[in-house]
């Protein structure tokens, strides 16, 4: 079979089938091997989609004795009730209210409002005020709210697996040392939390032979030590991407991966939006590896391997210096430095780039992502200060995260003392080492060899079930604490509700560990901050504080950064002396999963449905290799592929003695165009253990073929199985079939020609008569040019709407549950396609498709312009989802509260929106444009007796996004974007010769490539 | 060359009833009660189907989004359909006096009337709450609601309803005077008090017979327009869609066409093993073979040009979701080998009956007859399927994988079908034996003069 596979692939990029035969391809990709497609049935197809133990026989005698008339006389159980006689004051019943706080995530926090109804948090808003969110709020945080409702969290202190006490617990970590601390070892995430920092300065203080380990899945701080590089101290660059008129992105998926990624998105869209009637915009390339939503949006897209990138950075800095006329203000040793990378890429295309950015001078930008090592950023310094970029569209600032100095070690230090037995006692504070250590450090073994170790974490994962200590952590949400945003902004961790199941913050057990036996973490946070705020007046401004979500002006000075030109001379040296790969092997990148990050958030049902950006999997993880290396292995979707890295080539301490094995994992293989030849991209988080109930069997944990400190390596070898894996995907195919979709056009095309899209809107004609329409009339507008398709507003309407989770098998036959989805297109070139993404939902369409073949009435439409659900009325036929040309309906194959309780119920419920139904088996459903908002601001209006303002109203979706390329309102009022944006030339209806008039306008997606780039 | 009689040797009206009325009579044989056990089980799957689908839901067939509609309408469309030879031989021929009908036409009806119970399961069963399927009929609802009628569904479910009362009014009717008969000659107390019942009181005598003839005429001009409404009224639950493949002015006819085709193939595909099991060489001849064979063979060609009409239509349409439909997606799309399947079974395979010599081998008739019905169902699967596989937005693309539940409930319908028409064949006369004691006496009155 791999030979026929071969041969296809290469018919397929010898361009010989043309794209007719890209399609086909895609059909075969996409719908299983031609084995399967042989056979009748394919596997699966005679099984129950559902484990068989739940449906079993008896349930289905009982139903049948039931049937025959039989039935049962079940007495309810007595439930007491009390009266709500005295209401706390901030309770209305009914009504949400909103409390700030934050959300930390690699030691960063993003500023949030929760909505809490009736003392329950149910949904995540970003905070308008906050500078890391600007109001939006990405994936991870909206879907956190339903990690903090997970039944499988752990509930009690136990240790070494039996139940223990608070007491014994701090009993033990208070106990004053006498060795100065030389047996304590502490391990944390990143952190930028103040009281976090004065806490451990406080326990240093204590203890100056304690020693702290920053751990996370990857190196942190590669930025830092690229700034020492180029400019003699470790700073970390501010992006103001509203500055930025052409942007060069080394591997950095700043529109989507890191912190601050909303900033940077709502920025970044604020110089993409053509706009009209004077079209202009910014300009992105794309270096990478793995496709990232950054790289979906780019006007240039290149593909380069990790470690390649490294030399494109130089090859680019080269360009500039040396291209042109040399600038007086480098340093000669750097241009003699860079003078061997003049052409190591292929100059017309690097000269244009670099051409591109000279031009830009002061709005011209070079972002490296944290995945690259530090003499790639140091590089990107140099860049940017020669564009006279520092301090325009980046600034300089001292390190946000907290750095141990002295005290700090690397994990591999750590993992030495503690096999040699150096450690007494080890306390880890979150992160779940024994999971995301890198494989070969063997951190679980070492575990073993320390005499007593305590671990702090959601749940009793792979390293609560390893330490002599476990104590259950708080949820953010019931924590108190504070943190600091990517900027420096202070930000305050506020308690939504009181903990579930217990639980100490970190800082209590720091606090613990200083000898405070119950210590508050609400006073510890007062006392840090009183000595912030200052004594006077403290209470008005910590209230304020809290109010507020943060401190305003609390962000990190900026810092004047010069040029040192000894260090970028190093990195350029770093660079020359850099291995070539070998021809034979692949590379292995490692990401971040955009849904499960390390494998935190794999035990979320929401995030484990949630498509991946740009490969639409579900529930699973894969080898995303391009089409060239799939060719090469030949390999499809799905197919089993085992890679196998030798034994560690780096800095593992001396204590092993003899060379470790060599790793295999075996996964299955993804082949995505786009993709970087010769590399294989692997996301962490998946495979976990049994502590994790949803997560557990998911994906396939890569970790043991990672290498401390490196986000990418080489000399993988890789074999085909011949097993096949079932990938859940929710989209499976990516061609536009000319079909006049997704539109899209370059800015020169728009300027041109700005009615390209003239034929997709307007009227149509009709014998039906035409409809008045007055009053509120709800709309949206959706500006394909800034979707980034990071898909904040799929979780968002999932929390908002009480969508539930249908599970893997459930994606595998297509019953997916969102009412929201984002389409993705490739169109062009095969293995660098352009990328469009499309938020794909109920187009509320003025006629109705769906509504006309309704035997029942069941779906109809509202004065005010929306296409109404009505479930009570909705016997199921689904006639509807058939006559939808959109496929935006779906349908409740089950009752998924009871088909699928591990997802949906237990106390996940307790997210639920109360405003909106939790739908029955057997009914329709679709996107409703939020009808309970709209609702209730007319409730609001009508009290007030007043007209909806505008922008008084919008949905979820619209209100998550981080780019804002979501709007709506009522076309009645005119003043708004929404409205705007719909007179701009390039609007069009989707399908729109259907006559369905969709009540959504996409606004056509415009790329800004660089004429003199090929 | 000379036809065959569709009468052979004279025979008593003693004699005939004797042959005719035996089947009722006689014991239980062998293969009579493995017949009953075969169909048992089958019915006992449509029913553990039914209770799995109306227990957990849907989700328990292999629908999904896009494909919503998969093996619950197909089922209907499909038994729908073959009911239509039914009405069609005993109405429609009735009324053009075909005498050849005579022999099979209870035999016809009885199917139709079974064919139209299976297929009446799948609307209420499809349904996501079946309990609420009377909400589909216009009955005066106390919150004032009535069903949309803009829907095909409402219609649909009216055509059946009324198709399916007709067809039993119309079997009934006709068999009264056969089960006075039975009646008459019952062997004990208890089968002459049934079948007494069940006559109605038919004596036999002259104004019995002139008020029955009128009724059943009546019924005959009744059930006629229902050989054309009903198949119209379910394509259109198509027809009034937007979907590729769907949308389409030719799928009345198209699909009455059909109807009739599926209808004749499945008379021919049961009379020709019961009339050798029961030895009625004599009565249902090669005649009627010869003229059902033919049927097929017109019927198949108004089927074919509608294929070709269909694929000429989406060509000159110049609509691109059509052309991928038809030139795309079902030729060389999912499932495309049940498209190539339905083109032979339906377009290719009836053409033998060009050739006398097939229409009048049995084994040719029967093989034909079963590859034209499989023939038949994959057409509705083509249509229903492989439209919805492929409609307009490429993202929501997928494919139709049918469940075993999917399968027990089709495999089941063919099951409680067999027992349907097992008990009319032990408890009935299934051919008619006053009408065709009235055409042999026609026959010979011919030949008299």
């Amino acid at each position: 079979m791999g030979n026929d596979v071969r041969a296809l692939w290469e018919r397929i990029l010898a361009g010989k089938t043309g794209r007719d035969y890209w399609r086909s391809l895609a059909e075969l990709v996409s719908e299983g091997s031609p084995e399967d497609r042989q056979r009748e049935f394919p596997e699966g197809a005679d099984e129950r989609p559902d484990e068989p133990s739940r449906r079993s026989f008896m349930k289905l005698l009982g139903a049948s004795m039931a049937l025959a008339g039989v039935t049962g006389c079940v007495k309810d159980p007595v439930e007491k009730i009390l009266p709500y006689t005295h209401r706390p004051p901030e309770v209305t019943p009914g009504l949400s209210r909103y409390y700030a706080t934050s959300m930390t995530l690699d030691g960063l926090a993003t500023g949030l409002l929760v909505a809490s109804r009736d003392g329950r948090p149910i949904k995540i808003e970003g905070n308008p005020d906050h500078p890391a969110s600007l109001g939006a709020a990405g994936v991870l945080e909206q879907a956190s709210i339903l990690g903090l409702y997970d039944p499988n969290r752990a509930r009690a202190i136990t240790q070494k697996g039996a139940l223990a006490s608070w007491d014994a617990l701090a009993t033990e970590l208070a106990r004053p040392r006498t060795d100065r601390g030389a047996g304590l070892r502490i391990l944390i995430e990143p952190t930028a939390s103040p009281l976090l920092a004065s806490l451990l300065g406080r326990l240093l203080a204590a203890y100056p032979a304690a020693r702290v380990t920053v751990h996370s899945a990857f190196e942190t701080g590669a930025a830092a030590q690229g700034a020492t590089l180029a400019f003699g101290r470790p700073l970390v660059p501010q992006l103001d991407l509203r500055n930025a008129s052409v942007v060069v992105s080394l591997d950095s998926d700043f529109l989507d991966g890191q912190g601050m990624h909303l900033r940077h998105s709502r920025h970044f869209a604020e110089r993409r939006r053509p706009g009209w009637p004077s079209p202009t915009m910014n300009r992105l390339y794309v270096v990478e590896s793995m496709p990232s939503c950054t790289g979906t949006v780019a006007d240039h897209k290149l593909r380069r391997r990790s470690s390649e990138i490294g030399t494109f950075a130089a090859a680019l800095a080269a360009e500039i210096l040396l291209g042109g006329k040399p600038p007086s203000a480098v340093s000669p040793d750097i241009v003699v430095a860079l003078r061997p990378f003049l052409g190591r890429e292929e100059r017309a295309l690097v000269g244009a780039i670099a051409r591109d950015l000279v031009r830009a001078g002061n709005g011209g930008l070079v972002v490296v992502g944290d995945r690259q090592p530090a003499h790639v950023h140091a590089l990107g310094a140099l860049v940017n200060s020669v564009l006279g970029a520092v301090g325009s569209t980046v600034s300089m600032t001292d390190p946000i995260l907290w750095n141990p100095g002295t005290a700090g070690q690397d994990l591999a230090a750590l993992v030495a003392e503690m096999r040699v037995g150096a450690v007494d006692t080890l306390v880890i504070l979150g992160g779940n080492p024994v999971y995301t250590a890198p494989g070969g450090l063997d951190f679980a073994g070492a575990l073993g060899s320390v005499r007593q170790s305590f671990y702090l974490g959601l749940y009793a994962d792979e390293t609560g079930a390893r330490t002599t200590w476990f104590v259950p952590e708080t949820h953010y949400l019931e924590a108190w604490g504070d943190g600091r945003a990517g900027d420096g902004t202070a930000s305050v961790v506020q308690p939504l509700i009181r903990p579930l199941f217990g639980g100490r913050t970190d800082a209590e057990i720091l606090a613990t560990l200083l000898g405070t036996t119950y210590p508050s973490a609400h006073a510890l946070v007062r006392e840090q901050w009183r000595t912030m705020l200052g004594e006077t007046d403290f209470e008005a401004r910590w209230e304020a504080t809290l109010r507020r979500g943060f401190l305003p002006g609390s962000e990190a000075p900026v810092v004047r950064a010069d040029l040192a030109a000894p260090g970028i001379v190093a990195a350029l040296a770093t660079l020359a002396a850099a291995p070539a790969p070998a021809p034979d092997r692949y590379e292995l990148g490692f990401y971040y999963d955009s849904k499960v990050h390390d494998g935190r958030f794999a035990n979320n049902p929401w995030l484990q449905e949630l498509p991946d950006p740009t490969t639409k999997i579900t529930w699973d993880n894969a080898a995303v290799i391009s089409i060239r290396t799939a060719s090469e292995l030949g390999v499809m979707n799905g197919d089993l592929i085992e890679i196998t890295l030798p034994g560690f080539d780096n800095a593992v301490p001396a204590v092993t003695t003899s060379p470790p094995p060599a790793t295999t994992v075996v996964l299955p293989a993804f082949v995505m165009a786009g993709h970087a030849d010769r590399a294989i991209s692997l996301r962490l988080g998946y495979g976990r253990g049994a502590a994790l109930p949803v997560a557990e069997g998911v994906g396939t944990n890569v970790q043991p073929l990672r290498r401390q400190g490196r986000s990418f390596l080489d000399g993988a070898s890789v074999r085909p199985t011949g097993e096949k894996h079932a990938l859940a995907q929710t989209q499976k195919h990516w061609e536009l079939h000319d079909r006049p979709i997704a539109l899209s056009a370059t800015l020169e095309a728009y300027r041109d020609k700005p009615g390209f899209t003239r034929e997709q809107k307007g009227p149509v004609l009709s014998i039906l008569p035409a409809v008045d329409y007055t009053g509120e009339q709800w709309a949206m507008s959706i500006d394909m040019s800034i979707c980034t398709g990071c898909s904040a507003c799929v979780v968002a309407c999932q929390a908002e709407n009480n969508i539930p989770v249908v599970g893997k098998a459930g994606v595998l036959r297509s019953r997916e549950m969102h009412w929201l989805r984002i389409d993705t297109y490739h169109t062009g070139e095969v293995d660098t396609p352009e990328v469009v993404h499309q938020p794909m939902l109920c187009q509320h369409c003025e006629k109705a498709p769906c509504e006309y073949v309704c035997p029942v009435n069941a779906t109809v439409h509202s004065p005010d312009g929306l296409n109404e659900m009505v479930y009570n009325r909705c016997i199921g036929t689904r006639f509807c989802s058939n006559n939808c040309p959109y496929k935006v309906r779906r349908f409740n194959w089950f009752d998924w509260m009871e088909e699928k309780p591990e997802f949906n119920g237990d106390i996940r419920t307790l997210q639920k929106n109360p405003d909106v139904t939790v739908r029955e088996r057997g009914v329709m459903e679709k996107c409703t444009f939020c009808v309970q908002r709209i609702r209730r601001a007319e409730i609001d209006a009508s009290i007030e007796r007043r007209a909806i303002r505008p922008g008084e109203v919008t949905t979820a979706c619209a209100q998550a996004c981080p780019t804002s390329a979501i709007r709506f309102g009522s076309l009645a009022h005119k003043e708004t974007d929404m409205v705007r944006w719909r007179e701009e030339p390039r609007s069009f209806g989707v399908l729109h010769e259907l006559g369905t008039r969709p009540r959504i306008q996409y606004l056509a997606l415009i790329k800004n490539p660089n004429p003199e780039v090929g | 060359m000379a036809t065959e009689p569709v009468f052979i040797g004279r025979p008593t009206d003693a004699e005939l009833s004797d042959q005719l009325l035996s089947t009722a009579w006689r014991p239980w044989r062998r293969l009579g009660k493995i017949g009953f056990l075969v169909a048992i089980l089958g019915t006992l799957s449509l029913f553990i189907g039914i209770t799995l689908t109306v227990m957990y839901g849907i989700g328990m067939w292999g629908n999904n989004i896009p494909v919503a509609w998969g093996f619950g309408i197909i089922n209907f469309v499909w038994w729908v359909g073959i009911g239509h030879a039914g009405t069609f031989i005993s109405a429609v021929l009735l009324l053009f006096e075909q005498k050849w009908r005579t022999s099979i036409n209870r035999f016809a009806e009885a199917m139709t009337l079974f064919a139209i119970l299976q297929a009446a399961m799948f609307p209420v069963l499809h349904l996501g709450r079946p309990w609420f399927a009377y909400w589909i009929f216009p009955y005066p609802a106390t919150m004032g609601v009535w069903p949309q009628f803009k829907s095909a569904l409402p219609w649909d479910a009216a055509a059946i309803s009324t198709y399916f009362t007709v067809s039993l009014v119309f079997w009934y009717t006709g068999l009264i005077p056969d089960l006075a008969a039975m009646r008459d000659r019952a062997p004990t107390r208890a089968k002459r008090f049934i079948y007494g019942i069940f006559a109605l009181g038919f004596t036999g005598a002259s104004s019995s017979y002139r008020h029955y003839r009128v009724v059943y005429g009546l019924l005959a001009g009744l059930s006629t327009p229902l050989v054309l409404s009903v198949h119209s009224i379910v394509s259109s639950d198509f027809a009034i869609t937007l979907v590729p493949g769907w949308h389409s002015t030719i799928f009345p006819p198209f699909f009455v066409a059909g109807a009739i085709f599926s209808g004749f193939a499945m008379v021919l595909t049961l009379v020709i093993p019961v009339r050798s099991l029961f030895r009625l060489q004599n009565v249902i001849t090669k005649r009627h073979l010869d003229n059902l064979a033919k049927m097929v063979l017109v019927t198949s060609w108004v089927v074919t040009y509608s294929y070709i009409l269909e694929f000429f239509m989406a060509w000159y349409s110049g609509d691109e979701y059509e052309i991928f439909q038809f030139f795309e997606a079902r030729p060389f799309g999912p499932w495309a080998w049940i498209f190539w399947m339905m083109m032979i079974c339906n377009a290719v395979i009836p053409q033998v009956f060009w050739f006398r010599k097939a229409r009048h081998s049995l084994a040719v008739l029967w093989f034909v007859s079963l590859l034209v019905n499989v023939g038949m169902w994959a057409e509705r699967f083509v249509i229903i399927v492989m439209g919805l596989q492929r409609d307009y937005l490429p993202s929501a693309w997928d494919v139709f994988v049918p469940t075993y539940v999917d399968w027990s409930i089709f495999l089941g319908t063919m099951g409680f079908f067999l027992l349907l028409f097992l008990l009319f064949l032990r408890f009935v006369p299934f051919v008619p034996l006053a009408e065709v004691k009235e055409l042999k006496h026609e026959l010979s009155h011919e030949e008299e003069h």
